[in-house]
This record gives structure tokens, sequence and C-alpha cells, in this order.
């Protein structure tokens, strides 16, 4: 009996001293740090939320080489069709140029997330909401990836890089609610000591200095959090 | 030369501006504006309207056809931004119109902003017509709104990644 209770108190002390050392970590912005060198690549997952948050982040990345950020994991809610032709469109645009001038853009696999809130649907069903969408970002944050070239989820385009962690190295979202049970499961991966992505969070541009709530939320727990406006007024911080 | 104007409101629903569309194309008409489009998505279009507008619908998957052919747009601040950037980005006259009843004022934040960066025109719903009546518009010329910054956006997102910037 005593064996097991130490055994156990043993564990414990390890996962505190586990969790403390990566807040620490988190907090210092040393797990933070990516090093990379030119001809590198880096695999990324983009969390898009709808309407304006999706075109704003879609240009962005739109503004990046392919060549080097691959491959991409677009987030989306389902339903969100808007958001997934947006997606396709810019895809299929990049792999095209990119036969043009005889790079390749890697490939890119979509994968949707269950809304906070549906359409129309009011406070009630939130928590359960919160925790399908958590079992979702859980399985995307921890289970090693799917076979990202199997042609019925993607298009590929050579594959030949190692596996990674499904979320990739980088995370980036801009805005809706769905970022919260995101960067929980992230968390969780971060507290259990699995590769995780480091979290970037750009507020949207229309905000100016009242955050929104998501903002205000997941602000202390992204690895990079920016808004777009300076007191200046200057346009040096605009990603749009 | 006809000018032309352009009312959105996007995918949302914004009554107290699209109510007052018959005052608003008077008020227009005045300052010469003969043509007149309305997209007023879920609010519903006032009966009798002006012969001036020549094309009123409920929403539209692109307005660029649109905005292309208007000298001014008459938005609501929460429309899209994409509209409201579009629209700046094109060098047209922009008038932004936000909802004072709307608790979450994040929208008229923006509108006042943009219009003292001298972007564009704002009024609250409840002051449009003033505002167009007391606005010559033909002198509104709204200061050249930044172009979209690729290399500052590839900047950023190389810098979050550990590439040398």
């Amino acid at each position: 009996m005593n064996k097991y209770v130490s055994i156990a108190a043993a564990l414990l002390v390890f996962l505190v001293g586990k969790c403390f050392i990566t807040i620490m970590q988190f907090k210092s912005g040393a797990s933070a740090r990516l090093n990379k060198k030119p001809g590198d690549k880096v695999a990324v997952s983009v969390m898009l939320g709808s309407g304006g948050h999706s075109t704003e982040l879609v240009k962005m990345i739109d503004a990046l080489s392919f060549k080097r950020y691959t491959p991409r994991l677009w987030l989306i809610h389902t339903g969100d069709t808007l958001s997934t032709n947006k997606v396709v469109e810019l895809e299929n645009f990049k792999q095209t140029s990119a036969t043009l001038d005889w790079t390749d853009s890697g490939y890119y696999a979509i994968n949707y997330l269950h809304r906070l809130r549906q359409v129309g649907e009011g406070y009630l069903n939130l928590p359960m909401n919160f925790f399908i969408c958590l079992i979702q970002c859980l399985s995307l944050a921890i289970l090693p990836p799917a076979d990202i070239s199997s042609p019925t989820s993607t298009r590929s385009n050579s594959v030949t890089d190692a596996p990674t962690p499904q979320l990739g190295e980088l995370l980036i979202m801009n805005g809706p609610s769905t970022c919260i049970p995101l960067i929980t499961a992230v968390w969780i991966a971060k507290l259990i000591g699995i590769p995780h992505p480091k979290m970037v969070y750009i507020e949207s541009w229309t905000r100016i200095e009242n955050l929104s709530l998501t903002a205000k939320i997941v602000k202390p727990l992204v690895d990079t959090f920016v808004t777009q406006w300076k007191e200046d007024d200057s346009v040096d911080a605009w990603l749009i | 030369m006809t000018k032309s104007a352009l009312i959105t409101v996007g995918s949302t629903r914004f009554d107290g501006l699209i109510g007052q569309c018959k005052d608003i194309v008077e008020a227009l008409a005045k300052q010469g504006y003969t043509r007149v489009v309305v997209q007023h998505g879920k609010s519903p279009l006032p009966e009798g309207l002006d012969g001036c507008v020549t094309e009123a619908f409920e929403y539209t998957d692109s307005l660029s056809k649109y905005i292309e052919q208007s000298d001014i747009v008459i938005s609501h601040a929460g429309a899209c931004t994409g509209t409201v950037i579009e629209v700046l980005r094109s060098n047209k006259k922009l008038v932004v119109v936000h909802n004072e009843k709307l608790l979450d004022d994040h929208q008229k934040e923006l509108a006042v902003r943009l219009s003292r960066l001298g972007y564009c025109v704002h009024s609250s719903v409840e002051n449009l017509l003033s505002t167009l009546h007391a606005t010559d518009l033909d002198k509104v010329s709204p200061a050249a709104f930044p172009e979209f910054a690729a290399d500052r956006v590839r900047r950023f997102f190389d810098g979050q990644a550990g590439f040398p910037v």
C-alpha cells in the first residue's frame, strides 16, 4: 500500500513540477522561440472565423510564401462554406502560380470545428458546444497526424516533409470564440509535454481600443498577442 | 455628368438606415446624385422610393462592381470590414454610419477614427440626414488610404516563425 502512495506522490510532484516549469518558461517567453534558417519550412495552422475575420486573415496568409509556410492546416467552422471557398480559391491560385515559377506550394488540409454558438442559438448550449469543440481541438493537439497526403481530404503536392504535429509549429488566430477551446487544447498539450505550436493572436483591424471579449480572454494565454493600432495612429502595425 | 451612390448594410440588418432611404435619396439628389443602388440586407425596403433608385437587392457576394460604379458609398459601420476597406482603397467617397443603439460600440470607435484620419465622413444614423444636408459632398476629398503592405505582413510572420528578418 505504502508503495503505491509513494509512487502516486512522486507522480504528482513530477506533474506539478512539470506544469510549474512549463508556466515559467511560458512567462519568460523561452518556450515561444522558433529558430529557422532561410531555406527551412514551417508548418502552420490557421483558425478562420467568419466574414470579415476570415477576409482579413486569408489576405495576410496570401502574402506569405507557401513554399516556406507548409503544410498548412486550415481550421474552419462546420458549415462555413464562404471561408472554405476562400481557402480553396487561394490554395488553387498558389498552386497555379507555383507551377509557373517552378516552386512548389506544399500541401494543405482543412479541418472543421464545432461553433461555440450556432447561428441563432442562445447561451444554453454553450458548455456542451465548448466540450464538443474542445474534444475536436484535443484530437488535433494531442493525437499524431492523420495521413495528410490522402487525396480525400487534401490536395497534395510533394509530401516530402517529416511528419509534424497536426497544429504545426505556428498557430495563427484572429478572432472567433473558437480560439478559446483551441488554446485550451494547446495548453493541455503543453502541460503534458507534447510538441505544440507557438500561439499567435492578431486582433482584428476593426478593434482599436476596445478589444473583443475573445481577445481579452486569450491575451494572457498566447505567445504573441498583437493589435493593429498604435497610439499615434501610425499605420506601422497594420496587417490589412 | 450623373453621379452615382451606393447604400450598403452588408449581411446585417440596419432598419434605422434603410428606413430613411427615401430621405437619403432625396438629399443625395439635391447634390446631383441621380443614380442610387441600395443593398438593404435583412431590413425591409420602404415603399415608394424615388426613381433615382436604379437597383435594390438584399445581398450579393461581391459588391466590387457596384463600388466601382459609384462616386460615393454610404455604408453601415459594421457592414463588412472588407467592404469598407475596398471602398477606401478605391478612392471613393465614403460615409460610414454607425448605430448609436448598439452596446458594443467598437464600430463607432472605428468610424470616428477613420474619419479623424481623413479617410471618410462618419455619422450616427440619427444625424445622417443633417450630415448629408450640411456637407458639400463635392468638396469631400478623402485622404489616400494605405495600400496592403505585403512586406510588413511577411516580416511579421517570418519574425514569429523564427526566420532571420
